[in-house]
């Protein structure tokens, strides 16, 4: 500042000498930039990158409807060997079965489908996890067989025992003198004879008078998104 | 506070639909243990009339709205000594 004022302001000048080319040489770079529409062309891709990234979400939208069309596809093609052999209909489970803490669910499919009470609801591979007890017009509630408490009286390679519901599970005491191998199958006379689980364990405790048979369904409940209700 | 209560609240209720039955039980609790809570009461008769079966047998009982009133009233004496 000092040379400036001695000089007469002739740095400043010189300062401004040589920025000036510099500023010169950005303003017709701007300038040029804006004339040839690079910044044009910016917005016009950045619009074009949002149509497209609203074409992928549309078109994932697309695939996952497909996906969940496949899926229930696949559901009903497993129910559709029960329609030959038993009169009934699909019906999805509409409502979570791990909810309820009296062992109920409900299913779309109501009394303007023709279900009544009583009707036995099965899963694909035919066995029985309830029976309807109370029918709306488009929707019905169902009573498990293994909810908390449910005794259904069931016959175990050939001992006709009580099974008793425990939410998930049931359990039925067998005589020892029965034999009794997992993943046999549980057939509930009262239902035509159908299973309503197989064998997942039993206990052959000898301090105890009888075996404790621990019957499951094969498949699990929370997985089902259609069953099928015999009319 | 009472925005903690809607919100256990608003979890019971969502929870009797959606999840385990044990969410809205410990919402029950939860609400009957610091309040004089109504909505303990309506969210066991909500689960209770969402989920229990018209059949006989132990299903008959009301058990969610019979153990909200009970939880209502016997956490009474409690935050009378302790929360109010």
């Amino acid at each position: 500042m000092l040379a400036n004022l001695a000089t007469g302001g002739k740095v400043a000048a010189l300062t401004r000498d040589l920025v000036s080319p510099i500023s010169a040489l950005g303003g017709r770079i701007a300038g040029a930039l804006t004339e040839n529409g690079f910044f044009s062309s910016r917005r016009s891709l950045e619009a074009e990158i949002s149509v497209l990234q609203s074409e992928v979400q549309q078109q994932q939208l697309q695939a996952a409807a497909f996906e969940a069309l496949q899926q229930q596809n696949a559901a009903l093609s497993q129910l559709e060997h029960l329609a030959a052999t038993t009169k009934g209909l699909a019906a999805p489970v509409t409502s979570s079965v791990i909810s309820s803490p009296y062992g109920t669910f409900t299913i779309g499919a109501g009394s303007a489908d023709n279900v009544s009470s009583g009707s036995l609801v099965l899963t694909a591979g035919g066995f029985v996890i309830g029976k309807v007890v109370q029918v709306q017009a488009h929707q019905s509630l169902v009573d498990q067989l293994f909810g908390p408490g449910v005794q259904t009286p069931v016959t175990i390679d050939g001992a006709s025992v009580l099974a008793t519901g425990q939410g998930g599970t049931a359990i039925a005491e067998v005589p020892h003198g029965v034999t009794v191998s997992e993943n046999d199958p549980v057939v509930a006379p009262e239902y035509g004879g159908r299973s309503i689980g197989v064998v997942q364990h039993v206990d052959s405790n000898p301090a105890n008078a009888q075996s404790a048979v621990y019957i499951a369904l094969p498949v699990s409940l929370s997985s089902l998104q259609y069953v099928y209700v015999t009319l | 506070m009472k925005t903690l209560r809607i919100g256990i609240a608003v979890i019971g209720f969502f929870g009797a639909i959606f999840l385990p039955w044990y969410v809205p039980a410990i919402c029950i609790f939860l609400l009957a243990v610091r309040w004089r809570a109504w909505e303990a009461i309506l969210l066991g008769m909500f689960t209770d009339l969402l989920w229990l079966s018209p059949g006989g047998g132990f299903h008959v009982l009301p058990l969610f709205t019979i153990g909200a009133i009970v939880a209502v009233w016997i956490f009474e004496p409690l935050r009378g000594e302790f929360l109010t």
